[in-house]
Parts: structure tokens; sequence; C-alpha cells
């Protein structure tokens, strides 16, 4: 069973101070600082998972905790938070997509005519296989439509759980599985002459 | 073999959603004898396993606190509440309120304007403040209205006496003071908004003689300094220390974690007698540093557990950057061997 450590390593990374919350409503600018910087990383990498770039990931992270810096006082909870601010997150990514819509994509045919092997050397390099795998699983990301690639990027990349999901997106249950299985399947599709080549 | 019904529930499970009781041991009981589900399981086991790569050397920028920072304006909270100079005042609002429209047209404008989007908010989002961080309120006579809770272009310059915690204190608690008692006690713990006075500046009318002081009290919201500016406690600076720490480690772990997991499912070499463990040695070097600065920084800080992880993955991090090129199985089998008699996955999970 592969990656059962991510229920523990998200409530480890929740352990924050208890009133922590409590302390940045208050207007406590150190209690702030630790939620950022407990959250942030996490934060980023949802983004980025969601629109594949480095700096727009920081520019919407930046704007995110600004969101929540302001709107503090409606946080609720402090095991609620990283879902709090996960909701904010969502809310910035999904403006910023209306306002930018992606750029044409590249077709089934490109991702399927990269090869992720070189020719002239038999043992490929794990690097840039590893480089190439990422590159070509963000093309794949990016296919799948917005509601998808959320509820894939928060379960399949960031372990949260349906719960957590349905919280942030406001989807039920049943809606997370169906849309996450068809996500699945996409992306297997997209992938499988990468997913092939690497079970050799 | 009905396989349909399992399909779900094999997704399911490996998505950790499926405990004993909603039948993991019963899907785990077919995989055994079931040879395409257990084929569909191990595909999407890999696909899992490809997807936990992706993020994994994705950070974010070192500096992004900082230009937090910079973007975190400061932000005013305003409070207008105007007190009467002596109980006889009398003059009605109407009066003061197109005087104060003929004396301080652009402020009256901005006022109305704030007022109308206020009010408007104040309707449609009873007790919630979108902002979070402005306050207005405007008494005339023995009566307090509340404008809006945004903000207003009261401007310092446009003031002219300064009044006490005091003056105001004695204000909101005075019967005539009419609000909703839970902004009612807000303003009597001169905190309205949850945030506190520090500053009241008085505006006075021109006309003295009207016995009426309009008084704007800007409530400063603590936070509109630049977090990080104010200088924390010893003992806040430990905490702060210690939670960065805690980071630091989880981050380490989970990496950690990952590269036990690659280095468990490396492969042979197609046609040859060694691994390709090249990825993994690259990524142990960059951990091994980071794990000797960690173990140093938990012994330093007293959280002996922290450091007795971090010692124990340790020597595993050193195997695997130290081995050779071309690793023969053997050595591979032996450090993978020492990792499962050792459970370093599970302590990493466990911590």
């Amino acid at each position: 069973m592969l990656y059962d450590s991510s229920v523990e390593i998200k409530n480890l990374m929740d352990s924050l101070p208890d009133d922590l919350l409590s302390r940045a409503q208050r207007g406590d600018e150190e209690a702030f600082g630790l939620i950022f910087a407990h959250h942030h990383r996490f934060i980023y990498k949802f983004i980025y998972a969601m629109v594949g770039d480095e700096s727009v990931a920081e520019e919407l992270t930046q704007e995110t905790f600004l969101g929540a810096y302001k709107g503090i006082s409606s946080a609720r909870g402090e095991s609620k938070l990283r879902t709090w601010l996960c909701g904010i997150a969502k809310n910035t990514v999904y403006k910023f997509m209306r306002s930018h819509r992606r750029q044409a994509l590249k077709t089934d045919d490109e991702v399927e005519s990269i090869n992720v092997v070189d020719e002239k050397n038999s043992l490929p390099d794990r690097q840039f296989l590893n480089k190439e795998l990422n590159r070509l699983i963000q093309s794949a990301l990016e296919k799948l439509d917005d509601d998808k690639r959320l509820i894939f990027t928060l379960k399949e990349l960031q372990h949260l759980s349906y719960n957590e999901i349905s919280e942030i997106t406001g989807y039920s249950i049943p809606k997370l599985k169906t849309d996450l299985h068809r996500a699945k399947a996409e992306m297997r599709q997209r992938l499988a002459p990468l997913l092939l080549g690497g079970q050799k | 073999m009905n396989c349909e019904k399992y399909l779900n529930l094999i997704d399911d499970l490996i998505e950790g959603e499926l405990s004993v009781e909603q039948g993991a041991g019963q899907v785990n009981s077919h995989l055994q004898i079931c040879p395409e589900c257990a084929a569909y399981y191990k595909t999407l086991e890999q696909e899992k396993e490809i997807y936990a790569h992706y993020l994994f050397d994705v950070e974010p920028p070192t500096d992004m606190w900082t230009k937090f920072q910079a973007k975190a304006k400061p932000e005013a909270e305003a409070v207008s509440l105007q007190i009467p100079e002596t109980a006889n005042a009398s003059s009605g609002w109407k009066t003061n309120i197109a005087r104060f429209f003929r004396l301080y047209p652009a402020l009256g404008f901005a006022l109305v304007l704030v007022a109308a989007f206020g009010i408007a908010l104040w309707k449609f989002a009873p007790g919630e403040n979108p902002n979070g961080d402005e306050y207005i309120a405007e008494k005339e006579s023995n009566n307090v209205r509340e404008i809006a809770p945004q903000s207003g272009e009261i401007k310092e310059n446009e003031t002219e006496n300064l009044l006490t915690k005091d003056d105001i204190d004695k204000f909101v608690a005075s019967p005539k003071f009419v609000k909703s008692g839970d902004q009612k006690n807000k303003f009597l713990n001169g905190k309205p908004n949850g945030k506190t006075i520090n500053k009241l500046v008085a505006v006075k009318t021109p006309k003295a003689n009207e016995k009426t002081i309009s008084a704007v009290a800007v409530a400063v919201d603590k936070r509109q300094k630049a977090p990080g500016i104010a200088q924390p406690s010893e003992e806040q600076l430990r905490q702060l220390q210690l939670s960065n720490l805690e980071k630091a480690t989880t981050e380490q772990f989970e990496k950690i974690e990952l590269l036990l997991r690659s280095f468990r499912n490396a492969r042979r070499v197609e046609g040859a007698d060694f691994y390709d463990v090249g990825y993994e040695k690259q990524q142990a070097r960059k951990l091994l540093e980071r794990n000797v600065w960690l173990r140093q920084m938990a012994g330093s800080y007293g959280t002996l557990y922290t450091e007795e992880i971090l010692d124990k993955v340790e020597p595993f991090l050193l195997d695997i950057a130290n081995l050779e090129n071309n690793p023969l199985p053997e050595k591979i089998q032996d450090i993978k061997e020492r990792v499962r008699n050792q459970n370093i996955i599970a302590s990493l999970q466990i911590y």
C-alpha cells in the first residue's frame, strides 16, 4: 500500500500551537507568520499543480495569503485552517483561470512522440526521466477540465480526504469519486505510453 | 467472478478511504483470488508512485514571506463618532450633516459613497466585514448610527483635537450610546471589530457655539504593521524557531520516505547485473547534508525524539549516497533488508 503515510504527515503539518488562529485573529503578527510558514508550501504546490507555472504559482500564493490575512476573522477552527486556506487558493486560481484562459494545449500526438529514452544511450538518466515525466504529467493535467484537475490535484497529488475536498469544493463525495475516477482514467490514457515504458 | 462491485471499492481502498467496516478486508481477499482486479490495483499503485514524484521537487521561493510582508500594506480601521460637548447639545442631525457637507465636501462625498456601499454590505452580510479591517460609525446628539463597515477618507490634517481614550470610553459607556449589545461591548472594550483603539482624533465643527463636536476615532489595526517588524520575545522567538525546525523536519521525512520507497522499487537494468539508482544516490546526497544539520538543530533544541529519528535514517542516506555507480544486487538487497528490518518507513510515518 503506497503513501499511507500521507494522513500522518498531514496531521503533523497541521500541528500548530492550539491558540494560533485566535492569536492571528487578534492581530498577532507572529501568529500569522507561523500560519504562513506552516501552510505556504502546501498551498504553493497545490497552485503550481493547478496552473503549472512557478511564477504564477508564487503570485497566486501571495494573493491567497493576502486574502487570508484580510479575512482571518472568518476562519473557523485550527483544524480547518488548511481547508480554509485551500478554499481561498481554489477561488484565487479559478479567478485567475477565468481571466487568463489557458493557451492552446499540446496535442496528444505530441505527448506520445516524446521519447523518454535516449536512443544513443542504453542507460537513460533517471533524473532526466523524472524531469520528462513531470513535464508529461503537467501536460496531461492541463488537459483535464478545471474541476477534474482540482479534484485530481487535491486527492492524488496532495492526499486530502474526500471530506476535506468536499469542504473545499462544495461537491458531494459521490461526485468527487466519479470525477476522480474519470480524471484518473483520462490521465492514464494520456500517459499510457509513458506508464508502459516506465514499467519495463 | 463479479468484479463490477469491487471496482469502486478498489478505488476507495487505494485512496485510503475504505475502512475494515466498509469492506477493506473483503476487497483484500478478493484481490488475492482475482488476477484482473489485482492487476488493476497494481496499476493504480504504480500510478500513485509516479504521481508522487510530480510535486517532489516543487518548492516555493525562499523569499515568499518577505514579499508577502511588503504586499500586506497598512490598513487603518476608522471609527467616526460624534460626541456631545455639553449635555444640552440639541441641534438636529440633519442640520449638522448639511453643515458637514458644506464645510468638508470631499470628505462628505466620500462618506456618502462609503455609506451606500457599507449599508448594502451590512444588510446582505450581517456580522461579516469582508475586509475585516475598517469600521465607521456616526453619532449625532444622543443617537449613534452606524454608517458602514467600510473605509472612509479621514485624514489627520482634517482633524483638530485629539481625544483621549477616556473620552471615548465615557461616551460609549453612557446610556446615550445606543448600539446593539455586541457592538457596544466591543466599543466598551475599546476594540471595535476586535481591534484596539489606540488613536482618537476629533473633528470640531467650526461653529463652537453649536456645542457639538464631531469626533473621529481611528482605531489602528495592529495587523497593519508589517508582520515580523514587531520584536518578538525570547520565548516567541524560540517557539518560532522550533516551529520552523518542525516544519523542516517534516519536509525532510516526507522526502526521505519517498526516496526509500523509490529505492525499494529500484529495478535491475535490463540485461545487466546491476541496478540503476543514480537518481536515488543524488537525492540521498542532498538529503544527507540537510539531515546532519537538522539533527544538530534538534539536539540543540532538546527535541530528542526528532533527533533520534533523524539519527536513525542517516546511515541509510549515507549508504545510498555512497553506492558505487553500478551497484551489485547484493548491496541493494542489503540496504532494502535493513530498511525493512528496522521499520524505517514506519518510524517516519509514526513521527
